[in-house]
């Protein structure tokens, strides 16, 4: 698993990896129920990409307002170039993750390595 | 694929309480990750899910934290919404093993704080590397950068911890 000579650096990371470790370990007896809970709820639901992070359609929806209200606004003003921030404005009201739009390189390689069948690790 | 969220699901949640400070915030960011990892990649061998399932959770947390910093920018005049931001979430929970807590607890604490303090990107290199135990590879598979990224991460975190818990640790 660990490929580093030795080092003084490893007595720390050692030391670390028991203290949080051990850490882990203490979890409450809720905190593990709630865990379990959405492991099971992932494992029930496969194919469904959908976050449970609720606040996203409505923090999209007034995204999509201010970005209405800024086109407006420039309109208003006879300008034709969006000021900087508007490209957040679109991040916010992506339906898309985040991360699908960083990782379509990574989509890429990871069907090139299958491809030549590659050891992904 | 069960065995394995099981296997990761504690540390899961401790790094993104790590990244988010904000316990609610963390369980669903987890939450997303293990749907995330059933979803996209559970037809892969098992093998390679440690890195994929941590690349997951990486993302889930700077989708997080890039969604947090827009908000405070485009919505400036709100007063920021601590509600629900724990400053007690990093701290063991000393209730349970009381006996433990004399003995590391003081350790466990001083270690958190030091880490909350690095870069997200260190934090990330040390907490896969040293306490997950993936390689370099498998790191930067996670991080979605190169190996000579992991290693200087991985390196100057080091170097930061050493030096924030000189005085505590031997």
């Amino acid at each position: 698993m660990t490929e580093r000579q030795h080092d003084p650096h490893d007595d720390l990371a050692g030391h670390a990896k028991a203290l949080l470790d051990a850490s882990a370990a203490r979890l409450s007896e809720a905190e593990r129920a709630r865990l379990r809970a959405a492991r099971e709820a992932a494992l029930a639901a496969p194919g469904q990409p959908a976050s449970r992070m609720a606040w996203r359609p409505a923090l999209a929806m007034a995204a999509g307002i201010a970005v209405i209200g800024l086109a407006g606004l420039l309109w208003y003003n006879g300008t034709s170039t969006l000021p900087a921030g508007v490209d957040d404005l679109e991040l916010l009201a992506a339906e898309e993750d985040l991360e699908f739009y960083d990782d379509l390189e990574f989509y890429a390689w990871l069907n090139d390595s299958a491809a030549n069948g590659d050891d992904a690790g | 694929m069960d065995r394995f969220l099981a296997s990761v699901e504690a540390r899961a949640l401790r790094m993104a309480r790590f990244a988010t400070r904000r316990s609610e915030d963390a369980f669903d960011i987890v939450q997303d990750a293990m749907l995330g990892m059933v979803t996209h990649y559970a037809g892969h061998a098992p093998e390679d899910w440690p890195p994929l399932f941590y690349r997951v959770l990486t993302s889930r947390i700077r989708d997080w934290q890039r969604r947090r910093a827009v908000r405070a920018r485009l919505f400036f005049w709100q007063v920021p919404d601590t509600t629900g931001e724990d400053p007690l979430a990093m701290l063991p929970d000393s209730s349970t093993d009381p006996v433990a807590t004399l003995a590391g607890g003081a350790a466990l604490q001083q270690l958190e704080a030091a880490i909350a303090a690095l870069p997200d990107r260190q934090r990330e290199a040390f907490l896969l590397r040293a306490w997950e135990g993936l390689d370099v590879a498998q790191t930067a598979t996670a991080m979605r950068c190169s190996t000579g990224s992991v290693k200087t991460h991985y390196s100057r975190a080091q170097a930061r911890l050493r030096e924030a818990l000189s005085e505590h640790w031997p």
